[in-house]
């Protein structure tokens, strides 16, 4: 199984966070590749996959730049998701209370009305939190790993 | 200096990037990725890193700094190296950086206020937004005392420096909990602060440049009574500039019991001159929306319309080159390139400067593909530069003594004291390594 990280970002830090779960995966022995949102087709979703996707939250509770392209056509799509196991790890700042941390809520919605399947727990980063958003995600990740290793 | 074949090398060797903003080091990150082995230096003019993150984008927004900890990473594990204090066109040339690297990137910025330019424009009492941020971000080489500032002001401008000038006036001692403000300047300020404002936009609210997040806050600071005029509506088809109008309307509709300070905005407002003999007394208005009145009694007028995009001085280190603003290139020569406000022109936020470093990072990388760069067999990258320019310089280590020197004297509710004198800062360095 490969294990796929995906990011969404605008000033860096969730691809940072991707690069680093990607390197942890694979010291770990993982078979892993990395994608900015805007580099990935939909179509290319597979159930032999396992998706990773760290995505911030920018103007008023949307989509990061780099996501946005892939969530049009994410929209559009009409494929079948279901099979599909995923695990969701969002960045926002408590600074923007009504809107904390829902960019990575729009891609969740929509995965999960595609039929896949979101495991372990939802991951979250808070930029007013002061926390090294990596520290969080790797310190996030064997959980999620373990409940996928569990599910599957 | 004889030139070698570029295929020698499947990569540059030495990388030199001329500033630390952010343009600097999101291009520093690309390019070391690409190149892990090559040597990437940062240079910058102060002893300190990260250029307006650490002095422009305003203390009462620390979440915003917060970015800086990406950068911190690749400078702490060694990839990219910071030399700080070490100016180009002064302590080193563009030359002796093009003679010893095969690639030299320049991230200077630009950054200098536009100047208000109507009669009147020069009276004292009119203080331009750049030395108010100076002042409340503890700006080196040289520091900038706060400028005096009256009880009726009126902030020409309506973009987000400009409100950020208007978050400056209407905040409390409170607002500034764990911010890194300069306190002595927000303290000079305090003891009379502004109690009317005037906030003159040219455009109407639909073309405004403030982020409707950037409205929405003021909002959220208590005792202010906010109320505009505003000329023409957005129209249908414009989402963000309605969203922009309601977030005004919103504001307008808060209840305030006594208000400590009202804030005024007039969108589609033209300021003609500013009078007044040995200091401002009221700028008249050239045309403003119906029923506003057209002169605005005053002591202080803050200007806040943008950066002069040929400020001088900038690139004295580079006078040959042609610095106009372009968006399409980063490309100056073969290894030579430019980024983020050097090339773009002194607009827009850090996350564009990071879509813009990518861009140059790849046009490096494809132009070292194609064998174009500017590898010279003696280069020996920081090696080669003088010894007297390195000696002095400080590395990413030497700014964590400075950074801990600032964390410790902070005073109670401020997460720092920053030093302001730029000697100051290397004796700090000094006194710490030679323990
Ligand atoms: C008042 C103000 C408030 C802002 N607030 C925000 C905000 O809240 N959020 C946001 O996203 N953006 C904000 N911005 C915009 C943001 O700061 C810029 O987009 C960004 O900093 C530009 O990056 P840069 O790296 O091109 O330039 P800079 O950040 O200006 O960096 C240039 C660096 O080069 C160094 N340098 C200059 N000349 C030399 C030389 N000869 N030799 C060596 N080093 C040199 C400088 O010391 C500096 O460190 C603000 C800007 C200003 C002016
Ligand atoms: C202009 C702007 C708007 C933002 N809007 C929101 C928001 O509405 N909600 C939120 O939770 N975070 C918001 N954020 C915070 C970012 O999500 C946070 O800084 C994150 O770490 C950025 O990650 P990135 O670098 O991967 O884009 C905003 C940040 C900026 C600069």
């Amino acid at each position: 199984m490969t294990i796929t990280v995906l990011y969404g970002t605008e000033s860096g830090n969730s691809e940072l966070i991707a690069q680093d779960i990607n390197d942890r995966l694979q010291q770990d022995g993982h078979e892993s590749e990395v994608f900015d949102l805007q580099d990935f087709e939909p179509e290319s979703i597979t159930a032999d996959n396992f998706y990773i996707i760290v995505c911030s939250t920018h103007g008023e509770g949307e989509l990061p730049n780099t996501a946005l392209p892939f969530f049009e056509k994410f929209k559009d799509f009409a494929g079948d998701l279901t099979g599909v196991r995923y695990a969701m790890f969002g960045l926002g700042d408590t600074f923007y209370e009504e809107t904390y941390s829902q960019g990575s809520e729009h891609l969740d919605r929509r995965f999960t009305e595609l039929g896949a399947t979101r495991v372990g727990d939802y991951g979250r980063h808070d930029a007013s939190s002061w926390d090294l958003p990596s520290d969080v995600a790797l310190e996030w990740l064997p959980g999620v790993l373990g409940a996928e290793a569990k599910g599957s | 200096m004889s030139e070698i074949l570029a295929t020698d090398h499947a990569a540059p060797r030495h990388i030199a990037i001329v500033g630390s903003g952010p343009s600097g080091c999101f291009t520093a990150q690309a390019l070391h990725r690409k190149w892990p082995n090559a040597e990437v230096t940062v240079f910058d003019r102060l002893a300190v890193p990260y250029g307006l993150i650490r002095y422009g984008v305003a203390a009462d927004h620390q979440h915003t700094k917060a970015i800086t900890r990406q950068f911190d990473r690749s400078f702490a594990d060694g990839g990219v190296r910071f030399a700080g204090n070490m100016e180009v066109g002064t302590d080193l040339g563009l030359d002796q950086l093009r003679q010893n690297y095969d690639i030299v990137v320049l991230a200077s910025g630009r950054w200098r206020d536009r100047a208000l330019s109507i009669p009147g424009g020069k009276l004292p009492g009119v203080v331009v937004s750049g030395d108010i941020v100076n002042a409340l971000n503890a700006v080196p080489r040289p520091a900038i005392p706060m400028p005096r500032i009256g009880r009726r002001v009126v902030v020409v401008g309506a973009g987000n420096v400009a409100l950020d000038m208007v978050r400056f006036l209407i905040k409390t001692d409170a607002d500034y909990e764990g911010s890194d403000v300069a306190s002595a300047a927000l303290q000079q300020y305090l003891e009379a602060p502004a109690t009317e404002i005037t906030v003159l936009s040219r455009s109407p609210i639909a073309a405004a440049k403030a982020d409707v997040a950037m409205v929405k806050e003021l909002g959220k600071i208590d005792g202010v009574k906010f109320s505009y005029a505003n000329t023409s509506p957005a129209t249908d088809d414009n989402a963000l500039g309605r969203k922009r109008e309601e977030a005004f309307a919103q504001l307008a509709a808060l209840e305030v019991d006594n208000p400590r300070v009202r804030v005024h905005f007039i969108f589609g407002a033209e300021p003609g001159r500013i009078r007044g003999t040995e200091h401002v007394e009221a700028l008249h208005l050239q045309a403003a929306p119906a029923g506003e009145p057209s002169v605005l009694e005053c002591d202080t007028v803050i200007s806040a319309i943008g950066f002069d995009v040929n400020a001088p001085g900038q690139w004295h280190y580079a006078q040959h080159l042609d610095f106009t603003p372009a968006d399409a290139t980063g490309r100056i020569e073969d290894g030579l390139y430019r980024v983020g406000w050097l090339k773009r022109g002194p607009h827009g936020a850090i996350p564009a400067n990071r879509a813009d470093a990518n861009e140059v990072a790849k046009e490096i990388i494809a132009d070292v593909e194609a064998d174009r760069f500017h590898a010279h067999e003696e280069a020996r990258g920081y090696e080669g530069l003088p010894e007297r320019a390195r000696a002095n310089a400080v590395s990413f280590d030497d700014w964590r003594h400075i950074d801990e020197a600032e964390v410790r004297a902070a005073e109670p509710g401020r997460i720092r004291h920053k030093i302001t004198d730029h000697d100051t800062m290397l004796a700090t360095v000094r006194a710490a390594t030679t323990k």
